[in-house]
Parts: structure tokens; sequence; C-alpha cells
């Protein structure tokens, strides 16, 4: 693809760093931090459902109230830090390719739903924190990624008009609010799941691997 | 539960503290470390086989090269020991329960198939050092826990014989060792152990599942 883009946006968990399990894995810390161990069926959907959703169904099986979600909410936020800051990868030729665009002089930032002193810590264990000019979050922009609103704030706040933004994503319901704000989208596949389809429809490019584009940029 | 004896052989993971989880746990935590997938099939297993077992299956399977024995066991022992800093605790009325048999005038001690550096940072947290006349691992003595001869060496340390100790215990092929060299058994129910419950519960001269029972 080519980088003909004023500013370029990169969501963080699952596009450039390889953290998505980490979050659907922390219900699994949660309980044995309760003394509970999920049973091989729950440990089967783990990796399908949401972070939430297993705890349900552990809960449920147990007949345990959900009592305090944000109690709950924050010892899983515990867990995941400390996996963002010890364990996290980059993905695969990540790190290349924003030294490239950052070569180019581009100018890149990073705008995800994470709390941005987590999304910080990913980026500073994983050595990608130096080529961002800024990183962001949905509180701190004021609106999620399913509002085009939030794109066009992104847009807003770096000065530059939502046709010279690139966001690179790998979420459809985020890709699709870029979208209709004007952005082009990359998408990057992180696992696979049934919306690849429309995904391939909607973005401007399609990768597997950032290794792939940024051959691209060499062409 | 009978309390004619002389002496109480504990072991640590998943009998005095919850951390017979968090050794399974790391097989995952190395998956990801890895960038290796996680797949469904063996996420099912995880907490029913040992970390470094199930890794080098998966390898196997589907061709991975993940190093040598040592290299993946110190890799596990790595996430372990920040397991046992920040995770740990002990099982429900553990503190309890030996406060009674320290009343009771019994000497105790943990032997664990842990590294005891692991152990005593385990313990110490748990506030439960001082119960303790000391706290071995199989490496001191150079016999696993599979041996009885393992059982018969710490009854010595802890002045007695193996027939007049009770070994508190979650796992199987440790009771089958204490056994053989003629020690009582207490079985603590671990999730971790599920597998194995039927025979565990047969071979046990007690099965709690947790330690209220015997308060």
């Amino acid at each position: 693809m080519r980088f003909d883009f004023d500013a370029i946006f990169f969501d963080m968990d699952g596009t450039l760093i390889d953290s998505t399990l980490y979050w659907r894995l922390s219900a699994i810390e949660y309980l044995m931090g309760r003394g509970i161990v999920p049973d091989s069926e729950e440990m089967a959907k783990a990796l399908n459902r949401s972070t939430m959703e297993t705890l349900k169904a552990v809960f449920d099986r147990l007949g345990m109230e959900m009592d305090d979600v944000d109690g709950m909410y924050r010892k899983l936020h515990t867990y995941v830090e400390r996996h963002f800051r010890e364990d996290v990868r980059s993905k695969p030729g990540a790190e290349a390719l924003l030294k490239h665009l950052s070569s180019m002089g581009k100018r890149l930032f990073v705008a995800t739903a994470t709390p941005t002193h987590m999304a910080k810590a990913a980026l500073e264990s994983t050595g990608l924190l130096k080529y961002f000019e800024a990183v962001t979050d949905i509180r701190e922009v004021g609106i999620g990624k399913h509002e085009p609103e939030f794109y066009r704030r992104l847009a807003a706040r770096v000065g530059v008009v939502p046709e010279r933004c690139l966001m690179i994503e790998d979420a459809l319901y985020s890709m699709r609010s870029a979208k209709a704000a004007g952005f082009s989208v990359a998408a990057m596949e992180d696992y696979d799941g049934p919306e690849r389809e429309e995904i391939t429809q909607l973005a401007d490019a399609y990768v597997c691997d950032f290794r792939e584009l940024l051959e691209d940029t060499e062409k | 539960m009978n309390y004619d004896f002389d002496a109480a052989i504990f072991d640590m993971d998943g009998t005095l503290l919850n951390t017979m989880a968090y050794w399974r746990f790391t097989s995952l935590e190395f998956l990801l470390a890895h960038q290796l997938p996680v797949k469904n099939e063996d996420l099912v297993r995880m907490f029913d086989t040992s970390s470094r077992r199930l890794l080098y299956e998966i390898a196997e399977r589907d061709g991975y090269d993940i190093g040598d024995r040592q290299t993946v066991i110190t890799e596990l022992e790595d996430f372990m020991e920040r397991h046992y800093q920040k995770d740990s605790k002990p099982k429900p009325d553990v503190p309890e329960f030996l406060q009674k048999l320290k009343a009771m005038g019994k000497p105790m001690c943990v032997a664990t198939g842990s590294p005891r550096g692991f152990a005593k940072i385990g313990l110490a947290r748990a506030g439960l050092m001082d119960f303790f006349e000391f706290v071995t691992d199989t490496y001191e003595f150079g016999i696993d826990k599979s041996k009885p001869e393992y059982f018969e060496v710490v009854a010595r340390r802890l002045g007695t014989t193996p027939d007049r100790c009770v070994v508190f215990e979650d796992a199987l092929y440790a009771m089958q060792a204490a056994k053989a060299a003629g020690c009582r058994i207490v079985a603590i129910e671990d999730e971790t152990a599920r597998m194995q419950r039927e025979e565990i519960k047969k071979i046990a001269d007690v099965y709690i599942k947790g330690y209220a029972e015997l308060m």
C-alpha cells in the first residue's frame, strides 16, 4: 500500500501488540485469584468469548452473583497490565514498519480503547513507544470507536483532514466508523473470525502481517 | 481425623497454597510469550496436565522448537516466581489448622517439588513460615516425590519415621510414594487433581475438600 497520508493512526490491541489473548485469559487469572478453576468446557470456550462472558458462565455454574463488577474490572486490569509491562510482544514486522514510516517523516499515532497508561506500558516494553507523536484512548477523545465522531475528533486533534488520515485496525466495528468518517483503513488480521468477508470489502488494504506492508512501501 | 502421629509433612502447591493452578497456567503464559497459537484442545487440558508435558506434547504435534528441558523449566519458573510474589495465597483455613497442630505440639515441615526458594517466597507472603521446622524441596535431597525414600529422608529430618508421620498432599503420585513409605495420607482436594479424584479417595486415609473439615 502507498502511505500517501499526513497522519497514520494505529489501533494497539491485536494490531501493534499481540495482546488480545491476554485480555481474554485475564478471566482465568481472576478466577484463580478467587480459588476457582474453570472446568474443561469453560476452558474450551475461553478463547472465543469475552472476559465477562467467561466469568458469567463460571459464576452461573457455581451459583455465585457478580456483585462487584467495578472491582472485578479493576482486578482484571491489574492482571493485563502486568502482562503489558512484562510479557507482551509486538506483532511481527511492526517495529520495522514504524521505523520506516518514521524515517519517511510520517506522523504516527496510537488510538486505542485501552486506557492510555496501560497502552503506553505495552508500547514501552515492546520498544514501540518512541515512534509515536501521541497515544490517546477513547476516554481522552470522549467517545467510543464505534462512532465516526471518534475519528473526526482524532483528525481534528492532529490538524489533518480525515481524507488524509489512515487507520490501521483489526476490529470491524471500528473500521466501519473510520470509513464513515472519511479515513482510509488498513485491516490487520488478528485471529480468524466470521467477519472476514465484510472486512475485505470495507478495507482499502487487508494485511495478515506488517512485513507485507513494509514490502509495499519499498516497491 | 486421628491425631496419634509424631510429625506432619506438608506439600506446598495445591496443599498449603493456591499455587498448583498457577503452575499449570504457566504453560499458557509460555505459549503467549513465544507467540505460538493457543488451541482450544490444549486449553481444555491445561489445568489437568503438567506445564512442561503439555508444552512438549504441543511442540511435538505441531512441529515447534521450544528449546531444551532446562530452558523451558527456567522460563516456566520465571513466570511462577511472579505468581508466588503477587498471586499466591494460603488455601482457606490453612493458618487456623496449622495453629491447631502447633498448639498440639506437632513438629511440621514443608516438602515441596518446587524450588525451596520459591516456597519461601510463597510461605512468607502467606505468613506461614514460623509454623515449620524446615522447608525442603526435591533438589536438596536429590530424590523426587515419586520415590518412597523421599519421605523416609524427610521423616528422619523431623526426628521420626514415616509410619509416625502424616503427609498432607493434593497430588496422587506423591501420595502413592508416601503411602509406600508407610506414611498416613490426608488428601486435600485441588481442582488440578480432579482427573485423579477417584484414585485419590481410594488411597487417602482421610479425604478433605478443605481444612474447615478438620477444625
